[in-house]
This record gives C-alpha cells, structure tokens and sequence, in this order.
C-alpha cells in the first residue's frame, strides 16, 4: 500500500489502512513517546491516544509533510500535554496526604530504564533519562528525537517545523545544559 | 581504583540505542477504545460540542443573536419615541402649556 493510498483509505474510515498503520508506526510512536513520558505502562496509554487521535484528525492531514512526520508531531504533542495535565494534577495533590491510604510511606519512582538500552550504558542512561526531564520543552523534544529515536537534524527541523540551524542551536544548548544538570545531579567533577 | 564517570559518557550513553517495543495487541486494544467510544452517545456529543470550531460557532451565533436584539430593541424604542410625539402632535399636546410652569413665566 502506498503512502498516498494509506492516506485516502484513513480519511475514508477504512478498517484495514487503519490497522495497517498502527501496525507500521506503532514502534515509532511508543518508542518516542516513551522518551518523554520515561513509563512503560504510561507510554502504552498515550500511544493508544496518539492512534486514537490519528484516526479521529486524519482529515486535517493536509498532506505538506510526510505522515511518518504528522504521526510523530501527534506523538510529541500528546506526549507532552500527558506531562503537562500530569504536573497539574501533582500540584493539586501537594494538598492530599504525604503518607498513603494505610499510613505508609508513598514510594518515590525508581529510575527509568529504557529497554533498549544495552546493559553496559544501562546506568549512565538512567542518569541521562532523569536530567532530560529537567530541560526546557522545546530542546527536551529536539534531543528525544535526535538521540532516542535517531532522527537525522532534517527529520527533527520538518517535525519541529523549525529550521536545521535552530534544531543545531537547539541540541547545542540541550547538551550544555543538559551537562551542568548532570554536575548537580551526581556531584560530577571533572 | 573507581573509574569516574564523566558528563560527556553520560550524554552519549544513548548511542546506539534500541527501539522499544509495545506491548502486543496494541491494535486491538485501540480498536476496542475505539468501539466503546462510538458507543457512548453522550461522549461523541461532548466530544462534538468541545470541538474549538463548534465552540466558535456558538460563541458567534449568541454574538449575532445578542446583536440583532439589541439593534431590534433600538428600533422599536424610537419607532415608540417617533409614534409618542405624532400623537400629541395630533392632539395637540406639544403646545400645551405646563400647569407647572405657569407661575415661572415673568
């Protein structure tokens, strides 16, 4: 099938196209959601989300980019307002209790570990993951492209729709900053 | 001796990273929210009346609709206005004297 195809099948409401890309993008999704959103079970939530609002907006696909490029900017924006509502409702819960329902203590979350991560980089990884939820949005988006899910610098200007030099700009910061994060986090002396 | 880890490692300990996997059955877990909410009448209409350009639509139709009455409630005032002072025209009240005014006259 192909991608011109694919497309007219999804805004005719075809069953099949439509399991067709899930089954092909379905890996492209979960993987860069789950850069931002560094949960398992929360990324399978929001992966089915993006599917979800794939199938309900494929009419506004306009067709300007390619639709790996829309799929991705669906993921990142899902990904992100997930976090967003996330960091409300953990606001709003500053004011419940900080012991549980049968008075213990409430766990803090182990450190993430991305399954595709090999075993000699699984720590320095973890370490990684933790500093990259501290950068600002816009490089947090640029550096989860680029470094999780090995996009070119041209396929993360088109899904930012920004340019290539921002996008090298972009990345530039993300890593400074992203090495001064990690001399506060682990007391990194070098 | 313990080798130190420095920043640089960290930052390029992605490289040549694996993509994750989902879990399977994703496409019939979609399918199966997707059929529950096609089911839910209440929640397509909630989700049809939250669509920006229908809250748009309404916020302009109770905009033209508050215009128009109070364009029309204009127009009938000075229609009244305009139909008050014909009749005392026609009974020839706009020369009345002002029994109240009768003692200002010098």
């Amino acid at each position: 099938m192909t991608e011109q195809e694919l497309i007219y099948r999804l805004k005719e409401g075809d069953g099949i196209a439509f399991k067709h890309l899930v089954e092909s993008r379905q890996s492209l999704v979960f993987n860069t959601v789950l850069g931002f959103l560094q949960s398992q079970e929360d990324a399978e939530d929001v992966t089915q989300d993006v599917f979800i609002k794939i199938f309900e907006s494929i009419h506004q696909f306009k067709g300007e980019s390619a639709l790996s490029t829309w799929v991705y900017r669906v993921a990142v924006t899902t990904a992100l307002e997930f976090i967003r509502r996330k960091k409300r409702k953990k606001r709003f819960g500053l004011l419940s209790p900080l012991f549980g329902e049968d008075n213990a203590p409430t766990l803090e979350l182990p450190d993430f570990h991305h399954p595709g991560v090999t075993l000699d980089n699984k720590e320095k990884a973890g370490m990684l993951f933790k500093a990259i939820k501290e950068l600002p949005e816009n490089q947090q988006i640029a550096f989860i492209l680029n470094k999780v899910e090995g996009l070119s610098y041209q396929e993360v200007a088109e899904i930012m729709k920004t340019s290539l030099s921002a996008v090298e700009s972009l990345l530039h910061r993300a890593k400074n900053n992203l090495r001064d994060l990690l001399k506060k986090l682990n007391n990194l002396n070098e | 001796m313990e080798k130190r880890i420095t920043s640089e490692e960290i930052i390029n300990s992605l490289d040549g990273i694996q993509r994750a996997e989902p879990s399977p059955f994703l496409y019939t877990r979609i399918h199966a929210r997707l059929m529950k909410k096609q089911d839910n009448p209440f929640l397509n209409a909630f989700s049809f009346i939250t669509r920006p350009a229908v809250v748009m639509a309404m916020v302009m139709i109770i905009l033209l609709v508050n215009g128009y009455i109070m364009f029309n409630r204009n127009a009938i005032q000075s229609n009244q206005d305009e139909m008050g002072q014909t009749i005392a025209a026609e009974y020839g009240r706009q020369n009345a004297v002002n029994p109240y005014e009768l003692n200002e006259a010098p």
